[in-house]
């Protein structure tokens, strides 16, 4: 009851003008970010990052949750329009939606991803308001040794998550975490790997890893291409309305257990860290071809496909929620940004922020559930025809942009030259390990974390005078430590050596 | 093995050395200043020094395995990454550029200089010199009311007039 109380107090402080003002412009960014190929609704949170220090921090986490949703939606604008996915979570899409667009049925199939990107964000909002209070009842119970097991299985699940190479993987979340440890120890007052510089002792900042990461490192991957244009096929004048909406005839043949099943599937990812919208996307859509009944329409322009995958990704918006919240562990690259606006606003996550400051988030879970329920359809009616011409935008203009705004973002976080200097040093590290296939998400997330996994090994240590079976006689520990192990054998050794038919046909 | 092949390979033993060379320097820093175990406990060392052994064993490995794949070099593969990497380190050496100027000469003259550089590198109507510094101001101008006037956020100026 106190939970539902309060999340209605939620969508009453998302009613006034102002915040319900910045709701509006977070979710046209996220659309505008996401349907730009190249920008995603990450990019976005990170270059507001700087401004929500002169935001209000309910402001902020709206425009954040608006954002967020727009940018899980909106890219299979460009997935239909032009086959180029505008985020990674959109290559389902992207495969169904340009073989329709193909055929001359672009406008159903953005119709489509609407109606599964809507129905998706409802439930994994609703999800997120009534199960989060609940997990934050586990947390409770989780001690100290415990604390570092989770973040330990957490860190392992996202090197693993990123499908790419674990020891690429390992190297980017160790090189966070070595970032991370520059500055004042986590338990005493040392200064470790200043290097003689005095300005390191106070450590870094997470906005110019942040910023640098996600911004510099886009725009360096961007100017190697201007001499490739974008290159539109189909017609954008045939877009009409009327033809987004879907017929009831359509969606009986998807039929709502599709529905149903891609948000659940869409959450439970979300929760899992690190796995993200691409993950949720790829198994909903891999379970509703498993199960379909036309299999052979997959690839070939599948309605059933969209609303699989689209449902999952904007499901897993409210999933990725969770762990952040109440572990302070992000699901994905964006709820990593999210707890950087928490963090520098004083809010801790964990069962103290839904005790004492539950009012500060729960208008950004209305925030979430108003974008899928209103926002998306809104858009879609009134953008939709228009939606083309936002790939055709000059790079040149939008990029100087961004670059300012990147740049100029690392210096008002502190007013400090140093930390905007460190805002290009990491841009150039993430740009090359870019280049090189290293999971820039899993260096961010090395570098949130490993603070807190010091910690708390250094204390669950001292607990037991140094002893470190203490890891396994806790029982909260040994659970994490034990899906660990099951995680690594399952995922890491016993990898599968050959692709599946899905994998081949998707490439992915 | 084509040549774009081989400049990738290249890359993919650069890198994880560049890092290794920056774990050993990070790793002897851990080793010299503090004493990993002090009476039973883990001191401010014992984890960095954990990590930094973990990285070198992933680091080797990338090494290794990109090492076998190496074949040959050939001169081609060099330059279509030479060509590919021209345009990023324009960026960033006007990025750095512009971060040495941005206090001394102010917010609005420095950055309409760097986004008047950059529309450059990205390309932009390059045949008409007055169009890319209209852009220029205008993208300048937006950033300003952006941050000045929006969010209420002083930037640097040069005296009292930009």
């Amino acid at each position: 009851m106190e939970t539902l109380i309060g999340v209605l107090n939620g969508f009453e402080a998302l009613a006034a003008p102002l915040t319900f003002l910045a709701a509006v412009i977070g979710f046209l960014i996220g659309t505008f970010f996401a349907a730009v190929p190249g920008l995603t609704s990450a990019l976005a949170i990170a270059l507001l990052l700087p401004l929500t220090y002169s935001l209000d921090v309910v402001v902020a986490l709206v425009m954040c949750g608006a954002i967020f949703m727009a940018g899980m939606y909106a890219g299979s604008i460009t997935a239909t329009t032009i086959n180029i996915p505008g985020a990674p979570a959109n290559m389902m899409t992207c495969i169904e939606g340009y073989a329709l667009m193909k055929k001359g049925l672009g406008a159903r199939a953005l119709g489509h991803a609407a109606l599964g990107s809507m129905v998706g964000g409802v439930i994994g909002s609703l999800l997120l308001m009534f199960i989060a209070p609940l997990a934050v009842r586990v947390a409770l119970l989780i001690r100290t040794p415990g604390k570092f097991s989770l973040i330990l299985f957490a860190l392992i699940v996202i090197v693993i998550a990123q499908r790419k190479s674990f020891a690429k993987g390992t190297v980017a979340t160790g090189l966070g975490i070595m970032i991370a440890t520059i500055g004042i120890d986590v338990m005493e007052p040392v200064a470790r790997f200043t290097f003689g510089f005095e300005i390191l002792v106070q450590g870094i900042d997470m906005m110019p890893l942040i910023i640098g990461t996600f911004a510099i490192s886009e725009l360096l991957i961007q100017a190697e291409q201007t001499r490739q244009p974008v290159v539109i096929v189909g017609d954008g004048a045939l877009i009409r309305r009327r033809d987004f909406i879907p017929t009831f005839a359509e969606i009986r043949d998807i039929g709502p257990f599709t529905y149903l099943k891609g948000s659940i599937i869409g959450f439970l990812i979300g929760v899992l860290p690190g796995a993200g919208g691409s993950m949720a996307a790829f198994v909903s859509y891999a379970e509703a071809m498993r199960s379909s009944k036309r299999p052979e329409q997959y690839g070939d322009g599948s309605i059933e496909g969209i609303a699989a995958a689209e449902s999952a990704n904007n499901s897993m918006c409210g999933g990725a929620f969770v762990p952040m919240l109440t572990f302070g562990i992000p699901g994905d690259p964006t709820t990593a940004i999210v707890l950087g606006v928490l963090i520098i606003n004083g809010l801790q996550p964990g069962p103290m922020l839904f005790a004492n400051q539950f009012d500060l988030i729960s208008p950004m879970f209305a925030s979430l559930f108003v974008s899928a329920l209103v926002f998306i359809p809104l858009t879609l009616f009134t953008l939709g025809p228009y939606f083309i011409k936002i790939v055709t935008i000059n790079k040149a203009v939008l990029y100087s942009g961004i670059a300012v705004v990147a740049v100029v973002g690392g210096y008002v976080a502190t007013f400090s030259i140093f930390q905007m200097s460190l805002t290009l040093v990491f841009g150039v590290i993430a740009y090359f390990l870019r280049k090189q296939n290293y999971p820039t998400v899993s260096m961010l997330l090395g570098f949130i974390l490993g603070p807190d996994l010091e910690l708390y090994f250094r204390r669950g240590l001292s607990l037991e005078d140094g002893n470190p079976m203490v890891f396994l006689t806790s029982p909260d520990s040994l659970v994490f430590l034990v899906l660990t192990v099951v995680f690594f054998y399952f995922f890491v050794i016993r990898q599968p050596k050959t692709q599946t038919p899905l994998t081949a046909k998707t490439g992915t | 093995m084509s040549a774009k092949q081989n400049s990738r390979l290249c890359g993919a033993v650069i890198l994880p050395a560049a890092l290794m060379v920056i774990t050993v320097i990070y790793l002897i820093d851990a080793l010299r200043k503090v004493r990993p175990l002090e009476e039973g406990t883990a001191g401010p060392a014992f984890f960095p020094i954990v990590i930094s052994i973990v990285m070198i064993v992933a680091l080797l490995s990338l090494v290794w395995n990109g090492w076998r794949k190496i074949g040959p070099p050939e001169k081609e593969g060099n330059a279509v990454e030479a060509v590919a990497l021209a345009e990023p380190i324009k960026v960033v050496f006007l990025t750095a550029g512009y971060i040495a100027v941005f206090k001394p000469a102010g917010y609005f003259l420095s950055t309409a200089a760097y986004v008047l550089a950059l529309l450059l590198v990205f390309r932009f109507k390059a045949r008409n010199v007055f169009v890319n510094i209209f852009w220029a101001v205008i993208i300048a101008g937006v950033c300003f009311v952006l941050f000045s006037q929006i969010f209420q956020i002083r930037l640097p100026t040069l005296g009292w007039i930009i």
